[in-house]
């Protein structure tokens, strides 16, 4: 019997534990966590049926020699810089078991295929065309909002995945581009506009950075171009200098009816107004010292409405209509609780055998 | 020249909110000379003129300095020749007579006044001027924003500017209407679906997993 030990790795991430903490729980040596992970050691039956227990796994999880684990190199983080490695852990564990339902689903039907065009960008210069040339290539044209942002990263063959991973963990976003690419949002800070800037900042490391080098450039600058992508992409530049100068007086109100066009967050406006010179350093200090007076920096007003990703529960609907899978049964395949199918995808398994397939009481995730 | 130009929609530097309290403060330099030019002690326009201009420099530069001003305004030489800028935006000063016309100095764009425009990303052939219209010996009759083209000279736009009494003109107000009627409803694409795999379509009876 194979023991996928990079599967006990995402497991153990998944739950947030440590491997001190996993072998006390299991009341084996740390160091043998360790090597069952790295593959030296095969754990025992009885040690196997623990291990079970406390990840709350089926032991058929286990026995995959290969596993398309997420790596940190590999994917993007929006976070702020005190994020926790805990954290980062957990969410690549998050979504390295997303990436396991979304290719058990890739088996009964085509998603949409990956169409993200690689443009990498040599001066920070250059992303400001690298968006327009990106909403030329999806056909979104360059003069008016995107309606639907999701939608665009969906057609291009992304899934996305809202995660509530909580205001104190600070991960805003979470991205990986290749065989699987999925989208994590932190939906948590109930900002619409703001995870709306996310979802443009990680489609923005899917143009610029799927290229091999990009994995040696300094994360700042990557994290700086994918910032310079999502106004840019979200707010091109003609269309929104012209809306910017017809506000005459520039003022609030006519910057929260800009707000309601573009459905990008006021600091995101100012931000790309005064990145385009429409207003100077002076200007654009004075109107975030008003945000901040009015509490707009935390919570700002006329947030547009959330965007619903759709592609998931398409698959989940195509599984069940062409191969009467439902959610428990794709549980069971994949080894898992139900527990952690529920908690992975937000799909709740109804009680009994209720064979309908409702994606309606999908719950909040929540990584605690 | 567009009788209803909105000079805000230029640059929003151009609006009243910025450009009121600095007309306010030019007329008044200027009522204040043109009530002591002496035209019996030989003062012409053209004395009329310079002691306006030197008392406009001082009193604008301390405007720059006072609490309230200076995050905006900025007032000193643009090259060599006196200027302003609010929010970056370079505008330089001129004295007209009732007949209209603007002197061939004041239609040039000096270097430096020129790339800021630029950095400012504006038309590459337009510069701005404060036109202060008076009566003979100085007396103020109006001040207005101007748009000059660069190559010709000529007046392209021109907009009185409200003084303080007269603020909260509609120009200083947001004009949502007109701003809508430009604007381009959004972009939405069509939600993406997941098409049934070959397998499937290949045996349609096909109930069972896939190998």
């Amino acid at each position: 019997m194979t023991f996928s030990g990079a599967r006990l790795r995402v497991a153990r991430s998944f739950h947030g534990l440590t491997q001190r903490e996993l072998a006390d729980k299991v009341s084996v040596a740390n160091s043998l966590i360790a090597a069952f992970e790295n593959g030296v050691k095969q754990p025992s039956d009885e040690i196997r049926e623990a291990l079970c227990a406390t990840l709350r796994v089926e032991e058929p999880y286990f026995d995959v020699a290969h596993t398309d684990e997420f790596q940190e190199a590999e994917s993007n983080f929006r976070r702020r810089i005190t994020a926790s490695g805990k954290t980062k852990r957990q969410v690549l564990a998050r979504a390295t078991m997303f990436g396991m339902v979304i290719d058990r689903l890739r088996t009964f039907g085509e998603f949409p295929p990956f169409n993200f065009p690689s443009f990498p960008a040599k001066t920070l210069g250059d992303v400001e065309g690298i968006a327009e040339r990106c909403r030329y290539h999806w056909g979104l044209g360059i003069d008016a909002p995107i309606g639907d942002v999701a939608s665009v990263a969906e057609n291009a063959g992304a899934v996305i995945l809202n995660v509530d991973i909580g205001t104190a963990e600070k991960v805003d976003a979470f991205s990986r581009f290749g065989q699987n690419s999925v989208i994590v949002l932190n939906t948590e800070k109930d900002s619409p506009s703001r995870t709306l800037f996310s979802l443009a900042h990680e489609i923005g490391h899917g143009v610029l950075h799927q290229h091999a080098s990009a994995r040696s450039m300094p994360l700042d600058l990557k994290e700086t171009e994918a910032d310079y992508f999502a106004g840019a992409f979200l707010l091109p530049r003609d269309a929104f200098a012209a809306d910017f100068l017809a506000n005459r007086a520039l003022d609030w109100e006519g910057l929260l009816d800009m707000k309601r066009y573009w459905r990008v967050s006021l600091q995101a406006m100012l931000h790309r107004a005064h990145q385009l010179r429409l207003i100077d350093a002076a200007e654009y200090r004075l109107r975030f010292k008003k945000l901040s007076v009015w509490g707009w920096r935390k919570e700002e007003p006329e947030e547009p409405a959330p965007e619903q990703p759709v592609l998931f529960g398409e698959a989940m609907q195509r599984a069940y209509a062409d191969y009467r899978k439902r959610p428990a049964d794709l549980a069971k395949e994949l080894g898992w609780t139900r527990d952690i199918f529920e908690s992975t995808t937000g799909v709740l398994i109804p009680d009994g055998g209720d064979t309908k397939l409702s994606l309606v009481g999908r719950r909040p995730l929540r990584i605690s | 020249m567009a009788t209803d130009w909105n000079p805000s929609s230029v640059h929003p530097a151009l609006s009243a909110k910025f450009l009121t309290p600095i007309a306010d403060l030019i007329w008044k330099v200027q009522r204040k000379v043109s009530k002591h030019v002496q035209p019996q002690e030989g003062d012409d326009n053209w004395v009329a003129g310079c002691t306006a201009y030197k008392r406009r420099v001082h009193a604008l530069t301390q405007m720059s300095l006072e609490e309230g001003y200076r995050d905006w305004l900025w007032a000193g030489h643009l090259d060599t020749q006196f200027g302003i800028r609010i929010h970056g935006f370079p505008i330089r000063i001129y004295r007209s007579l009732e007949e209209g016309g603007i002197p061939e100095r004041y239609a040039l764009g000096s270097p430096g006044e020129l790339n800021l425009l630029a950095d400012l990303n504006l038309k590459y052939d337009a510069i701005y001027r404060l036109e202060v219209v008076t009566k003979k010996l100085g007396r103020p009759l109006d001040i207005r924003i101007v748009e000059v083209n660069e190559g010709t000279g000529d007046i392209t736009n021109s907009a009185a500017i409200p003084r303080s009494r007269d603020v909260d003109a509609p120009v200083a107000k947001a004009d949502l209407s007109v701003r809508s009627i430009r604007r381009k409803p959004a972009v939405v694409l069509p939600k993406p679906t997941v098409k049934p795999n070959e397998e499937k379509r290949a045996n349609p009876n096909e109930k069972e997993k896939p190998a």
